[in-house]
């Protein structure tokens, strides 16, 4: 089974998703998702090998709020 | 990592159900859900991808669940009378057991989860009560109707019952239990307006 991490982001927009796909393109990560319906706009990250402190600095650097969920 | 726990999925199911009833679909969030399972957000975003993932695998789940209880003991080759009689004892059952599931359910026919969760009961449940209305009609039991027709005087009646049960109240606020001498009251009225 995979990880998981979880993240409580801002992200919303169609264009936010975009700027988020650039991110991860080329990282180890076999899934993922942001969870627009949900008031915490989750992002969900699927990875066996990426950790939480380089999705939260990388997305949180292209200037979004990404806090990871425990 | 993180693994599945079979017990805290039940509780997650359950809650959930209360949750949308309660709130409605668009004030459900999946961080309120956490809280009142006393679980992580974390957690539950390992079961379920997004919150729109936990509303159709709660609601199939439970909608499987209601066929399954609604089949239990029914046999398509039964007289009229008896299948319509097992029927409504299952239907009846679950509802008065499972009020807010009923209410789910009322809530989803209303919404883009329809289709979704309706096609898991579609199968088993419908081909054996199509059958169980054919064979009556071949039998001369009852006239042939339009599946509508038919549906809607053989379980309206019962539903509206379980309805003011679940309520607590029937028209204008009167207090109102459903007791087996009622719906077995009604269910001859019932039988009457369909058997030849």
């Amino acid at each position: 089974m995979n990880n998981i991490l979880v993240f409580k982001t801002n992200i919303q927009s169609e264009e936010d998703l975009l700027v988020i796909e650039r991110l991860l393109t080329g990282m180890e990560v076999d899934d993922w998702n942001v969870d627009r319906k949900d008031i915490d706009c989750v992002l969900r990250i699927v990875s066996n090998t990426v950790t939480e402190c380089q999705i939260s600095s990388l997305v949180t650097e292209a200037g979004f709020f990404c806090e990871e969920l425990l | 990592m993180r693994t599945r726990n079979t017990v805290k999925e039940e509780l997650v199911k359950q809650k959930a159900i209360e949750l949308i009833v309660k709130d409605g679909l668009e004030n459900f969030s999946v961080n309120k859900l956490a809280k009142a399972c006393g679980i992580s957000v974390a957690t539950l975003y390992i079961y379920y991808k997004d919150k729109d993932d936990l509303i159709v695998k709660v609601a199939v789940e439970g909608a499987r669940q209601m066929s399954a209880e609604v089949l239990k003991g029914f046999d398509p080759d039964a007289s009229f009378e008896e299948g319509l009689r097992q029927q409504w004892r299952n239907r009846s059952r679950h509802m008065m057991e499972n009020p807010m599931a009923a209410q789910l359910f009322e809530l989803l026919r209303g919404s883009t989860y329809h289709d979704e969760v309706y096609k898991v009961i579609v199968g088993d449940f419908t081909k054996s009560l199509g059958a169980f209305m054919e064979n009556a009609i071949k039998r001369g039991e009852i006239d042939p109707l339009p599946m509508e027709v038919y549906w809607s005087v053989a379980f309206a009646p019962m539903y509206n019952l379980v309805r003011f049960h679940n309520e607590g109240k029937s028209i204008g606020g009167r207090r109102f239990t459903l007791t087996e001498e009622l719906l077995w009251q009604t269910f001859d009225l019932v039988l009457k307006a369909l058997k030849k």
